[in-house]
């Protein structure tokens, strides 16, 4: 039988009843879904590596080795903010007529010029609020070079040399080496490839139960054909040639519904940015997984009908039902009792390391190989309770598809194990600055925005519509009065301004009182000397020279920032009256304005105001709250990744249930009309379907979450974290939702019942 | 969890049939199964449903155990018309009057003999105990007592059947509906079978409707009736033997 022919006959089989072709499209299905999953996750690398590549390749250079006379032009840049859209602004400024232009321009823009992106473009024209801060001309728009993606807002604004510092360092070029193009953070990098293989699992195991669709209506068939005449080894090629011609079908469906789903999004995704589609995943990627799909499957069926003997009288299946072994157990005991151990020695984090890893992955392993012996015996309880019929059919049930339900079970509980880890561990992330911040959000009245300034703002220049506090932060290295040192520093501010931006007000806010704080200062200035606000005059080789600015008067005692001003106090804070500090000393630094109005228009206007008071590289202008997101934006990305992992695989876990109970309920058909005929209602049956999956899932959830418990609890231990508590509540909902989605993928099935208790499946032959 | 739905039939009437059929007609799809059968069954009767295959012989059968409502016509038990009770009344009402026999025995695979046997006793509101002390008679009743604890798939065709005879007899039907109960026997094993369950609705005074296409096991019901094509081929109330 040559291979055109095999192929042929294998389409016909394969499409020539409508039971046949539903087989065939579940298993395109199944195939396709497993492909755009697989080449979505293998994406992910190389886009966010192409998108850091372009952004890499309009970074300012200065070849190692050349002197700055070698410059050509000078460059900075800093992120703003428009309509929370974030604007990236390039500042540059030619020093010679030779400097070449950044990728994506046709030449440099001069000062009073931008070069803008098309996007930016598009709002310049009709946004006024927009127009008022970069009001210059537009000479080009950035192409896509340029850009790191279709939708990114980039704005090239050109400068007079004298606008930057006279010791900023020129560049003679573009495009940082790639040694120096900073790389995704390793945790990402070893984050996303464990999501992948994490996503696998279950992925694998649909594919194994889309394969593994009608197989008893399937073993008619096969023992007509022999019936017919084919040989043994015939019938095998056929079914190989059946199971991989659907596959081949999904797994290319699924590659083209990639490459448009990826189109649609490279325009898309919010947030601008996007991606380029030059990024996709490399050929060979993308290969493996369509080639690799559908020979995984063939083999699979191959692999399944190696265990069955095909004769013309039917198909018989070689191997007996084997009981799970209690040797499956072992892997997860040992990880646990290796946890215990943990637990009650007190071993120093770098010994403990290695005792951890081993015992969750003993504990993973342990989940996966021990779900048949879970489900077993679940089964064998529910069977000694058995306090009512539907009990004890659905214990029966579970009972007998505890091996075929092992395979979800297992990744399932997996899944639910490592998402239990994951929020045990999440508050770790919101350690550190971003708790400051959040402290310093709960400080300060809502809509107020932090902005580093060159200057003071003149008087009434922040009188502006929606405006209703505006107060600046001066910082002050101070010293002992005649020491002619300073080395310590402290903010001040004016009391009754920064009222204006405070949600408590100020106690004691008179001349009379100061406050001044700093990590261990206040000893070093408890002796009540006098101090004075010193500047940095000078370096040489026995350190900085100072110059005195004059004295500062306080009241007649230090006390401790009141509580709730800690974060301002961590900034070094001191309220002041601004007339007890030098004017020399009024070096501006902070400048907080509280907005009261939420019109977005009046908000930009406001900022617009500000971005007047800076100067150099520093532009941004933020709300606190903006800063909490943009300094958890790593955790957040971490968080987003690993949740979209888990997410993406219970989603497909449960899918491969829901086909695996379809499947399942079809082949028994006859059965369970049986029980219809004899009188048992739609409900018993609907409520036996459900029991069944309940019995089979609900305790590998459980399970999974409870091992994260002594997994938390030693790694809090060993990291010596006493602060981080088990997060019950979100142990428990997660628990609650994993229940509830495979309990509904399971009722999403029962409508199949309907073809399931057709009294006419109970004809005689 | 599952009501115990009584189904309590119109008083029976000395003489009045017991189930009766008028004007059944059923169609699927473009194929009429059933077109204008007639049939009465008395207590204690026993008709056998003769044709060839697919003269709609187990429609018949489904039709007059409740199984599927006629497009026409109407099945009555003791004078009422089983198409009017909703599904769970139809439901109650094979659990506690009725009971089937099929060729294939369709026991669940999953339950034990004993446990196929006693689940409709238990659907019923019987206690375990109980409904598995009756189970246990009745296997004995009916020689298969010592494959109380095996499976469907560890048993013989045979003993698969006679756990079928015993499952359909548990409730103390009013009517067995047999559909083909020896066609997957061998002569040996069906003979068997039917003197069990002839005996049996003998001995109770319950109704067997018994669909065969075989003389042979035709022979064991006191009447016949012949189905072609969807239509009788005989006297409406059947023919005596």
């Amino acid at each position: 039988m040559n291979l055109t022919r095999v192929v042929g006959l294998a389409g016909q089989l394969a499409l020539g009843s409508p039971r046949s072709r539903l087989r065939f499209v579940f298993t395109a299905a199944g195939m396709a879904v497993a492909a755009l999953f697989l080449l979505a996750g293998a994406a992910v690398l190389p886009l966010s590596e192409a998108q850091r590549d372009r952004a890499a390749d309009r970074s300012s250079t200065l070849e190692k080795g050349e002197p700055r006379s070698a410059g050509t032009l000078l460059h900075r840049g800093w992120s703003d903010v428009y309509l929370d859209q974030p604007l990236l602004v390039k500042e540059v400024a030619a020093i010679r007529s030779d400097a070449p232009p950044p990728p994506g321009l046709e030449r440099l823009p001069g000062p009073g010029e931008i070069v803008v992106s098309p996007e930016v473009e598009a709002a310049l024209r009709t946004d006024v609020t927009l127009r008022e801060r970069y009001p210059q001309s537009i000479i080009g728009t950035v192409g896509d070079a340029g850009l790191t993606g279709p939708r990114e807002w980039v704005l090239w604004m050109g400068a007079d040399p004298a606008a930057f510092p006279t010791d900023h360092v020129p560049s003679s070029g573009w495009g940082a080496k790639p040694q120096d193009v900073p790389r995704l953070p390793g945790g990402l990098r070893l984050a996303v490839p464990v999501g992948l293989a994490a996503l696998l699992l279950p992925l694998l195991a649909l594919v194994v139960n889309a394969v593994r669709w009608g197989s008893q209506e399937r073993d008619r068939r096969l023992a007509a054909l022999r019936l017919a005449g084919m040989s043994a080894a015939q019938v095998r090629i056929l079914t190989a040639a059946e199971v991989g011609l659907a596959s081949a079908v999904g797994a290319v469906g699924g590659g083209l519904s990639f490459v448009a789903l990826t189109a649609a999004l490279a325009r898309w995704l919010p947030g601008g940015g996007a991606f380029f589609l030059d990024a996709l995943p490399p050929a060979p990627a993308a290969v493996a997984i369509i080639v690799g799909l559908p020979v995984f499957a063939t083999l699979t069926a191959v692999g399944a009908l190696r265990r069955m003997i095909i004769n013309p009288l039917g198909v018989v299946r070689r191997a007996a039902v084997n009981r799970p072994g209690l040797w499956r157990l072992l892997p997860l005991i040992a990880g646990l009792a290796l946890v215990g151990w943990l637990l009650l020695t007190n071993l120093s984090q770098s010994d403990a390391a290695v005792p951890f890893f081993l015992a969750g992955a003993l504990i993973m392993v342990g989940l996966l190989v021990g779900a048949p012996v879970l489900c077993l015996g679940v089964a064998k309880l529910l069977l000694r309770m058995d306090r009512h019929p539907t009990m004890l059919l659905a214990a029966r049930r579970a009972q007998a598809s505890a091996g075929s339900a092992a395979r979800v079970v297992g990744v399932v509980t997996l899944l639910v194990f490592a998402a239990g880890w994951f929020l045990a561990v999440l508050p770790m992330a919101d350690a550190g600055n971003a708790s400051s911040l959040a402290r310093l959000e709960q400080s300060l009245k809502p809509q107020t925005m932090i902005a580093n300034v060159e200057r003071a703002p003149e008087p009434g220049e922040l009188d502006l519509p929606g405006v209703t506090g505006v107060a600046l932060l001066v910082q002050l290295e101070l010293g002992v009065q005649g020491a002619a040192s300073g080395g310590l520093y402290a903010t001040a501010g004016d009391c009754a301004a920064l009222s204006t931006v405070l949600r408590a007000p100020l106690p004691k806010c008179d001349p009379e009182v100061t406050y001044l704080t700093g990590v261990g200062e206040q000893s070093r200035l408890a002796d009540g000397r006098p101090l004075a606000a010193y500047r940095v005059d000078s370096e040489s080789a026995d350190g900085l020279n100072y110059v005195e600015l004059g004295p500062i008067r306080y009241g007649p005692a230090f006390e401790r920032v009141p509580e709730g001003l800690e974060e301002l106090g961590g900034l070094g804070l001191g309220i002041v009256p601004m007339s007890g500090v030098p004017t020399e000393a009024l070096r501006a630094g902070q400048l907080l304005v509280t907005v009261s109005s939420s019109d977005p228009g009046t908000v930009e206007r406001v900022r617009t105001a500000i971005q007047g008071l800076q100067e150099g590289g520093d532009r941004e202008v933020r709300y606190v709250a903006a800063m909490i997101q943009q300094h958890q934006s790593v955790s957040a990305m971490y968080q987003r990744v690993t949740w979209a992992g888990l997410v993406l695989a219970f989603v497909v876990s449960t899918l491969s249930l829901a086909v695996a109970l379809l499947d399942r309920l079809l082949e028994e058909r006859r059965a369970v009309a049986a029980l219809r005929a004899q009188g048992a209602t739609v409900r018993t049956l609907r409520m036996v379907l459900l029991g069944q999956t309940a019995a089979n899932l609900l305790p590998g959830v459980l399970l999974g979450l409870a091992c994260t418990v002594p997994v938390a609890e030693a790694f809090f231990v060993i990291t010596e974290r006493p602060e981080l508590t088990i997060p019950w509540t979100q142990l428990a909902a997660t628990a609650v939702g994993c229940g509830v989605a495979a309990l509904t993928a399971a009722a999403l099935m029962l409508p199949a019942l309907k073809e399931a208790i057709d009294p006419r499946l109970l004809a005689a032959d | 969890m599952n009501q115990v739905m009584e189904f309590s039939p119109a008083p029976d009437q000395s003489g009045a049939p017991f189930l009766q059929a008028r004007g059944l007609r059923v169609t699927y799809g473009m194929t009429r199964a059933l077109d204008g059968v007639e049939v009465t069954i008395a207590r204690g009767d026993s008709i056998a449903i003769i044709g060839s295959s697919g003269s709609g012989k187990s429609t018949l059968l489904h039709c007059l155990s409740g199984l599927v409502t006629p497009d026409e016509g109407q099945v009555c038990l003791n004078g009422r018309d089983l198409s009017t009770l909703p599904d769970a009344k139809r439901s109650a009402l094979r659990r506690q009057r009725f009971g089937f026999v099929f060729q294939f025995g369709h026991l669940v695979p999953e339950l034990t003999a004993l446990e196929n046997v006693s689940l409709n006793l238990r659907l019923n509101g019987t206690g375990r105990k109980p409904a598995e002390e009756t189970a246990r008679r009745w296997l004995q009743d009916l020689d298969v007592v010592d494959l109380a604890g095996r499976r469907p798939g560890e048993m013989s065709g045979g003993q698969q059947q006679r756990v079928a005879v015993a499952r359909a007899l548990a409730t103390d039907p009013d009517v067995i509906f047999a559909d083909e109960p020896t066609g997957a026997l061998d002569s040996a094993n069906g003979e068997l079978v039917m003197e069990l369950l002839t005996r049996q609705v003998r001995d109770r005074h319950c109704a067997l409707v018994l669909v065969t296409h075989d003389d042979k096991i035709a022979a064991y019901a006191e009447r016949e009736l012949v189905l072609r094509d969807g239509r009788m081929a005989a006297p409406t109330t059947g023919v005596p033997r």
